[in-house]
């Protein structure tokens, strides 16, 4: 498993969500960044899939590693039902689109307007056109995607995850974010961020009355 | 019973497997082509005074047998139906020929009755087989429905001819014997067309033989239903079913994979149908295909065409046999089921069917699988997900049960069943195991029910659990996420059965989450 790299105790683990419609590119995203591997025809994500990578920060002082802990969800609408369980105390959520379908975009916008009611408000944000490669077939400008960016205050990036464009550099400048917004730290127990942040529906609860409530 | 003393010959004999049966029918050493359809072939082998031990007594490879032989015989029943269709249509327009052209009924011009039909089990309930079931039970009356008319008389046709032949059946395999048992031949051979009426004289006789032919009945469900004599029927079906199921456990799967076919139709539910159920259900399937589906939905159908399956040959390419008939079979079912539509993870269950059936049975297997009591499937994926957030529930208080060493050590990391475990229940594994290993685990859920899932998922756990106890929660994931080299099919599903669950347990499980 090239994605699984030994826990260091000095890594940061920061727990990151990727969400958005189907097809946009989610697994090959987090696929890219982690396996450093590009699939054409990614197998459609069933429930959601769990990646991981640490990533060494040096011109941070002094230096650190974070390990980026990657909930890959499915995109389908009716799987917004499992994906509280997901973003609920995540760090960083990527809200994915895809620049050859202006319809992924609505669907990027609904899924901000979720994490703003229902996810940690600490949580960073970042909006992400994927397929950049595509340029012939670009439904969704630039512009467009820095403007919803910038009036929900997101950070923002156009990537291809098959020809690896900023999809490095996203994540780099996602984890110093985290850094300066405080959201994570060295020295933080890992135990009590990863119990936090994963509280599956109805596990605790016998009769799952949290999962009956729909939070879409 | 002469075709079963042959069969017990070359039992007895070692001398026949269950491929070399299917090439002595080609040979036409053995022609069981002269009987009707799947169940009256079984009805016909087990005489109603055998009781259930002379049926349990029946030896595996015969058993197996006969199921191959329904098997033929439901090919058979479908040539013949082309060949009467091929026989209808003009010259040239073959190519051309659009849905409802293949259907038969709507060369009669039974217009009226298709639209009445279609129209009820598409807006009124996407368990159009319920529908189904009350339009049936009614027997009687609804033959003399304006409705039932020419379904009626199709089955009255059918009828006529299998009488025909049964009468004359020994002589009809000798001629087939010569001819090689040219199935287009046996077509041809006084096979009503759909559009020839049905004779007086056939009348008679095929109302001696209603018991044998009428009723195809469901065996664990009464999703499907059966026009007359449906107890006797279902009774001999249920013992088979149950000679079967212990034979599907007893082997840990169905030893060949031709075999699959049948069973798995068998077992969902979807093979035992009455001939007029049969040409409704070919009808309804043509017309579903023709039924418009929300947009949102029939796009994510098409997304997911390319990656569900992508590394299989058949389903790698956009114009590939695979994806077509995926798309084709999913539509339909959207078409059928607006309440469920599409949810990703069924197109890996209907991939899986594609792999081992034609279209049409791909989607009525899937319809018995989603709808019928047994499998239930469609909670699975109707928004909410109600039935997968009862199988974690229960998955959670079994590994607890049986694992309890795991259980808590997943308690500590805070890892969830949820987060693993969807995939198994959505995909059916499929998702997640080589096929070959996915497919011995269907042979026993088709078999036996939900029972089997649980089972390999707690026998998938068991088998790592010590190198589980030492991972951390992110380890885990990662390692369950994959399947392992070195677990080997057998002995998974050895391990499988080993899992002291029983139906029962789950039963009582099911109904306190």
């Amino acid at each position: 498993m090239a994605s699984a790299s030994p826990t260091r105790a000095k890594d940061i683990p920061a727990k990151i969500v990727v969400l958005g419609e189907s097809a946009v590119g989610k697994s090959s995203l987090a696929l890219r960044f982690v396996r450093r591997d590009f699939i054409p025809n990614q197998e459609a994500t069933i429930g959601a899939s769990f990646l991981s990578r640490s990533v060494s920060l040096v011109d941070e002082s002094p230096p650190v590693t974070i390990k980026f802990e990657i909930w890959d969800t499915a995109g389908q609408e009716r799987y917004r039902a499992l994906a509280p369980m997901y973003y609920r105390g995540a760090a960083g959520a990527l809200v994915v689109y895809d620049i050859t379908s202006a319809d992924s975009l609505r669907k990027a916008e609904s899924w901000i307007g979720e994490l703003r009611r229902n996810a940690d408000p600490q949580t960073v944000v970042v909006l992400v056109g994927n397929k950049c490669d595509l340029e012939s077939m670009r439904q969704v400008s630039i512009q467009q995607g820095q403007d919803l960016a910038e009036k929900e205050e997101l950070l923002f990036y156009e990537t291809s995850a098959k020809d690896g464009t900023n999809v490095d550099a996203l994540f780099t400048n996602l984890g110093k974010t985290l850094l300066s917004r405080g959201v994570i730290a060295s020295g933080v127990d890992r135990r009590s961020t990863m119990s936090r942040n994963l509280q599956p529906p109805g596990s605790r609860t016998p009769k799952s009355e949290q999962q009956k409530r729909c939070d879409c | 019973m002469l075709i079963l003393t042959a069969l017990r010959e070359k039992s007895r004999s070692g001398s026949a497997t269950l491929c070399s049966l299917c090439t002595s029918n080609k040979n036409g050493n053995i022609s069981c082509s002269s009987i009707g359809r799947p169940l009256p072939v079984l009805l016909f082998f087990f005489p109603k005074e055998w009781t259930d031990a002379d049926i349990d007594s029946l030896e595996r490879e015969e058993s197996f047998w006969l199921s191959h032989i329904v098997q033929f015989m439901y090919l058979q029943q479908k040539r013949q139906r082309q060949l009467q269709q091929h026989r209808q249509a003009a010259p040239g327009a073959a190519a051309a020929a659009s849905q409802k052209q293949r259907a038969p009924h709507d060369d009669q011009g039974d217009a009226t009755s298709r639209e009445n039909d279609g129209a009820g089990f598409q807006k009124e309930s996407p368990l159009l087989l319920e529908r189904e079931l009350s339009f049936q039970h009614d027997g009687h009356e609804a033959d003399d429905d304006d409705a039932a008319g020419n379904n009626k008389e199709a089955d009255d046709l059918l009828l006529h001819s299998i009488v025909k032949k049964r009468s004359h059946g020994d002589d009809d395999a000798k001629v087939r014997r010569e001819e090689g048992d040219d199935l287009s031949v046996g077509g041809g051979d006084g096979q009503p067309t759909a559009g020839s009426p049905s004779g007086g004289g056939g009348g008679g006789g095929a109302a001696v033989d209603d018991d044998d032919v009428a009723s195809l009945h469901r065996f664990h469900d009464p999703i499907v239903s059966t026009d007359g004599n449906a107890d006797a029927l279902l009774a001999v079906t249920q013992r088979i079913a149950a000679a079967m199921r212990r034979h599907v456990t007893l082997e840990g799967g169905v030893p060949f994979v031709s075999l699959r076919r049948i069973v798995w139709g068998f077992f969902s539910g979807s093979l035992q149908r009455s001939p007029r159920l049969a040409t409704q259900h070919h009808t309804l399937y043509n017309q579903l295909l023709a039924t418009p589906i929300d947009p949102e939905i029939s796009d994510v159908i098409q997304r997911d065409l390319g990656r569900t399956l992508p590394t299989h040959c058949l389903f790698r390419d956009p114009a590939s046999v695979g994806q077509v008939q995926l798309r084709r079979v999913l539509c339909a079912y959207a078409a059928l089921d607006p309440a469920v539509g599409y949810c990703q993870g069924m197109g890996f269950i209907v991939s899986m069917l594609l792999l081992h059936m034609p279209e049409e049975e791909a989607f009525w297997t899937f319809v018995h699988m989603m709808q019928g009591t047994q499998f239930a499937m469609r909670q699975l994926y109707l928004p909410g997900f109600p039935l997968l957030q009862q199988f974690f529930i229960i998955l959670r208080r079994l590994l607890r049960t049986f694992l309890p060493t795991l259980y808590r050590h997943f308690d500590d990391e805070g890892l969830d069943v949820a987060f693993f475990a969807a995939q198994w229940y959505m995909t059916l594994f499929v998702y997640q195991l080589p096929f070959g290993v996915a497919a011995r685990i269907w042979d026993l859920f088709l078999s036996r029910g939900w029972v089997a899932i649980f089972q390999a998922a707690l026998a998938l756990l068991q088998w790592d659990s010590e190198l589980l106890l030492t991972m951390s929660m992110e380890d885990s994931l990662l390692y369950l996420k994959e399947f392992h080299e070195g677990k080997h099919e057998e002995e998974l599903v050895r391990r499988l059965l080993d899992v002291p669950l029983h139906e029962d347990d789950l039963r009582s499980a099911m109904l306190d989450a």
